[in-house]
């Protein structure tokens, strides 16, 4: 039941000095294998069952969360570049065009990105006699700089010439978007950016449709709805809301009547979009006819009632209860009904550079000795639920360079409850000067009761004993403060808190597929904010910054260079630069103990067949998932 | 002392008076401990109960000693590997672990010791409190009488009228989530503010059942005869009433304590009780609502002792209280003979159909 927060970078993009090139590599569009061999067979209603509704009432330019991206993605909305809701070994990470004719052109200083749209694509009733066109996605960027809608993540657009100035007020328009004609958008940035190409795959940029009464509306159909534009709609992938054509735009946005299909809290009616044409879709095969989405639930009922056929399956942040998992591994009748897939998430320890004893690399490396990571593993379900990790990025985001690279590996993994691993991390912590004796074991006043903070859940305080348990070998005692979540990020996110450790209950998962989303957000130092603060470590903090946060350590490491260096590479130069970073970052750095990259687990009813899982959603294709009839 | 010497002028005549010179059948008065024993210990449910309570004291007691020198580890060490299969489920009863292990692979057998010290600790010091509580607020209504009895009475009228599960819940998180506590760091999360919760919303049972002994016991002569012979307020309430309402304070005490218990059991299973690294019935039994259908045994032994205990303080209460009663000996007498004759005729009934 650990949940990811996905709403977590509320960040200024300062200085990227990125060199742009084409998004993500080639195109070719010819993905959608069927990965079972079987020929799927189109029709049937799925039956989805969601523990809570999404975090915006399915406004695209405010959802920043993994389970309401996932939707747009494969159902809803179409983007100028999108994915072909593969696995990673099918490229499913990869960019492919959607409603773009090809990749986009980059001009040779890297600054003026320009994407030529399809012909003839058109939104779902009551805008089926719509064409798609460039001011339309202009529109959607528009609705992301206004103040007042209060958007997820305009900073990934702050790189567009004008954006930011619009959105603070100072300019009337964005300078940096515009289309010379209805199937051409330019883009002109203020500093190349080389992943601009997946910043034009989120949901944020999916075309808005012009207001029928009021053509010249900024927000288009969207206008007045700055706070319910998701009831409101206009779709554009395979699906839409079930009663879309009901909806009215020559009214007034106080007239109109919300979408009947979307109840939030309760409910999602998908139904198939007539206007949807498969063969401008090379990435969306769209097998069932319908989807019905209930909300609401305890995680081990609804697996109770996919077992029993009453659902096909749980779509959200969550993994089955483990027992769900035993039984469906080790039951012949069962096992092909569970799936388990690599997630581009993490789980990671952190330490905070800033509060002793951690701001000695050799005792940041012991801690990285002693933590059982396999027992933290199990506590929470055992393999099924996750690789180890023994760095910072997951595998997959780095095509596999560092598959082996585990700098503090200990037998089986398994830290200090191994004599081996235990002498491991005392030979590191005899260095640290902390250890005044050399006898391994931390001897000084500040390792003691460090100010720790971990989630309440059961699994989050079992875990963080046994962290306890483990530093406790090396004379590190934590005092663990025990919240709920949202109150434990609440705590780390201000960096005044001076939270020392927190204890692996914390994850990332990617924005889209580059490691960019990673450090950034997490290690980059001038992303390092008052309030929701994501580098948890203070990884790069200037000496100015800990003084003014009020830390007795103001020289902190940093890896800004290494970051910086990455920004201009593109392909494997890029990938390999982030691998580099990810090695840098474990041997000089080591704010963190990685722990695991999580795996996503799906159980389904025994009547889906085609199974695909999507490695950019991190979870079921549910456009691929397909009903034996 | 000048109600003893009153008693005591009015008793001695009659016990300075021998009628006549042939030696006296030496009839010796059973003290009030005496009558209440005997009564008491015919009750066998409330032995019964005495017993596993005395049992649990000692368990609770000896807890950290069989954790170190009878199973060798403590109530929140986690055995990873050998009490959790690898898919982090726990193991069941076993040579090493007597009651399995919980859902984090923890001894359930040492965490459910551990837990009966939370339990027992909440329940006395918050019944403690509540008795203090109840037994000044109702010797003072129902002593005085007018305008504080009616203050008294109302204040019990609106802490019973309080939704006690709410206000607690909201009480305890306001207080038990910030490490400072609340009111400037005068209430802080523990042990100790969940006794406290539960304390200030006992009290009024017990206050209302002192103020109606206390309301008739200040009418009586002895009362006046003290009053007469010049005793304060306080001496008579400490001296004269008190003493007579000892009975019902115990029987009335005894009861709530149960209630208690399972008032911390329910605060901890909502997870606003003690502290998560506190072993507590409670919260042992919310972790196993969610894993009792892989794993009975972390539902079933704290269950056990939790339905053990409450059975118990309610037992020996029911003894208490039938023992206290003076008119309770002739009822269970008259009882008894009557199913004795039964028995008696359900013997003869037979014989007499052959």
């Amino acid at each position: 039941m650990r949940r990811y927060a996905k709403v977590l970078v509320l960040a200024v993009v300062l200085a990227m000095g990125a060199v742009a090139c084409g998004g993500g590599g080639g195109g070719g569009g010819n993905a959608t294998s069927s990965p079972s061999g079987a020929k799927p067979q189109k029709g049937g209603t799925l039956n989805i069952a969601q523990l809570g509704d999404v975090t915006a009432a399915f406004d695209p330019q405010k959802e920043y969360y993994q389970v309401s991206f996932a939707y747009y993605q494969c159902c809803l909305l179409r983007t100028l570049l999108s994915y072909n809701g593969q696995d990673s070994a099918h490229d499913g990470t990869t960019l492919f065009p959607d409603l773009a004719t090809g990749m986009p052109e980059v001009s040779s200083d890297n600054l003026t990105w320009t994407f030529h749209l399809k012909q003839g694509i058109h939104y779902a009733p009551p805008m089926q006699d719509v064409e798609i066109t460039a001011p339309d996605i202009i529109r959607a960027l528009y609705r992301e700089a206004t103040p007042s809608v209060a958007a997820g993540y305009g900073f990934y657009y702050n790189v567009i010439q004008g954006f930011s100035d619009y959105a603070n007020g100072k300019a009337k328009t964005i300078s940096g978007l515009s289309a010379p004609d209805d199937f051409t958008l330019v883009v002109k940035l203020t500093e190349p950016a080389g992943d601009l190409g997946y910043r034009f795959a989120l949901p944020a940029t999916a075309p808005i449709p012009p207001s029928p009464s009021d053509p010249k509306a900024v927000l288009g159909v969207a206008t007045g709805h700055d706070d319910d534009y998701g009831r409101f709609l206009v779709a554009s992938g395979p699906y839409m809301f079930e009663g879309s054509e009901n909806l009215d735009f020559s009214v007034a946005a106080s007239q109109q009547k919300q979408v009947a299909g979307y109840v939030p809290n309760k409910s999602y009616s998908l139904v198939r979009n007539p206007s949807w044409d498969p063969s401008t879709d090379d990435l969306r095969p769209a097998y069932v006819d319908a989807m019905q989405v209930q909300i609401g639930g305890d995680e081990s009922v609804l697996d109770q009632k996919v077992e029993a056929g009453e659902g096909d399956l749980v779509f959200d942040t969550s993994a089955p209860e483990p027992e769900f998992i035993q039984k469906f591994q080790t039951t012949p009748d069962l096992k092909d009904q569970i799936f388990i897939d690599p997630t581009q998430g993490n789980y990671y320890a952190t330490m905070n550079l800033g509060t002793p004893p951690f701001d000695d690399i050799h005792v940041r490396k012991a801690v990285n000795y002693a933590i059982d990571k396999d027992g933290f593993r199990r506590i929470g379900g055992g393999p099924a639920t996750a690789e180890i990790a023994g760095h910072f990025v997951p595998d997959s985001m780095l095509n596999n360079l560092l598959k082996d690279y585990n700098p503090y590996a200990t037998p089986n993994d398994q830290g200090a409850d191994t004599p081996d691993g235990l002498n491991l991390a005392k030979q590191e912590m005899a260095q640290s000067k902390y250890d005044h004796n050399g006898d391994g074991v931390c001897d000084d006043p500040v390792c003691k009761n460090v100010l720790t903070v971990a989630n309440n859940t059961k699994t989050a305080q079992a875990q963080a004993s046994l962290i306890q348990q483990n530093l406790q070998k090396i004379g590190i005692t934590l005092d663990i403060k025990s919240f709920t979540q949202s109150a434990a990020y609440g705590k780390v996110f201000d960096p005044k808190n001076h939270i020392a450790f927190t204890t692996g209950w914390a994850g990332w998962l990617k924005d889209y597929p580059d490691a960019y989303t990673f450090f950034f957000p997490v290690m980059y130092g001038p992303n390092i904010l008052d309030q929701y603060n994501t580098n948890y470590s203070m990884v790069g903090a200037t000496p100015e910054q800990m003084k003014k946060y009020g830390y007795s350590v103001t020289q902190v490491p940093s890896m800004d260079a290494q970051i910086e260096k990455c920004f201009p590479l593109t392909g494997d130069a890029r990938v390999q630069c982030w691998a580099d970073a990810d090695k840098y970052l474990m041997e000089n750095v080591v704010p963190i103990i990685p722990l695991e990259f999580s795996n996503n687990i799906t159980i389904v009813s025994s009547r889906i067949t085609n199974w695909t899982y999507s490695a950019y959603n991190d979870s079921a294709s549910l456009d691929y998932l397909a009903i034996a009839q | 002392m000048a109600q003893t010497s009153a008693t005591e002028q009015a008793v001695q005549p009659a016990s300075t008076a021998p009628p006549g010179g042939e030696a006296p059948q030496q009839i010796v008065g059973r003290s009030p401990w005496d009558i209440f024993w005997g009564r008491f210990r015919q009750d066998k449910f409330a032995i019964g109960g005495l017993v596993f309570i005395a049992f649990l004291i000692v368990l609770a007691l000896v807890a950290p000693l069989i954790s170190k020198y009878v199973v060798h580890h403590g109530p929140n060490q986690l055995f990873v590997f050998t009490e959790l299969n690898e898919f982090g489920l726990p193991k069941g009863p076993n040579g090493h672990f007597w009651f399995g292990a919980d859902t984090s692979g923890r001894d359930l057998f040492v965490q459910v010791l551990y837990g009966a010290r939370t339990s027992l600790i909440v329940a006395f010091l918050a019944t403690g409190m509540a008795m203090v509580i109840g037994v000044i607020m109702g010797v003072v209504a129902g002593f005085y009488r007018g305008k504080i009895d009616t203050f008294v009475s109302r204040l019990i009228d609106v802490v019973l009228s309080l939704p006690v599960l709410l206000l607690a819940l909201g009480l305890v998180s306001a207080c038990g989530l910030q490490n400072k506590g609340c009111l400037g760091g005068l209430i802080r999360p523990g042990l100790l503010l969940v006794s406290m919760v539960i304390g200030l919303f006992s009290w009024p049972y017990i206050a209302r059942i002192v103020r109606g002994q206390v309301l008739s016991l200040r009418e009586k002569e002895f009362v006046e005869a003290a009053r007469a012979m010049g005793a304060g307020d306080g001496t008579i309430m400490l001296r004269e009433i008190l003493p007579n309402i000892v009975a019902p304070i115990i029987v009335y005490t005894t009861l709530i304590i149960p209630s208690n218990v399972i008032f911390e059991a329910t605060l901890s299973f909502l997870g606003i009780g003690v502290p998560a690294s506190t072993p507590s019935w409670g919260r042992q039994l919310s972790d196993a609502s969610n894993a009792f259908s892989y794993a009975w045994w972390t539902m079933v032994f704290p269950g056990l002792f939790l339905f053990g205990t409450t059975l118990a303080f309610n037992l020996v209460g029911d003894g208490l209280r039938d023992a206290f009663d003076p008119r309770g000996f002739v009822r269970t007498y008259k009882q008894k003979e009557k199913r004795k004759s039964r028995r008696k005729e359900a013997r003869v009934a037979p014989e007499a159909a052959s």
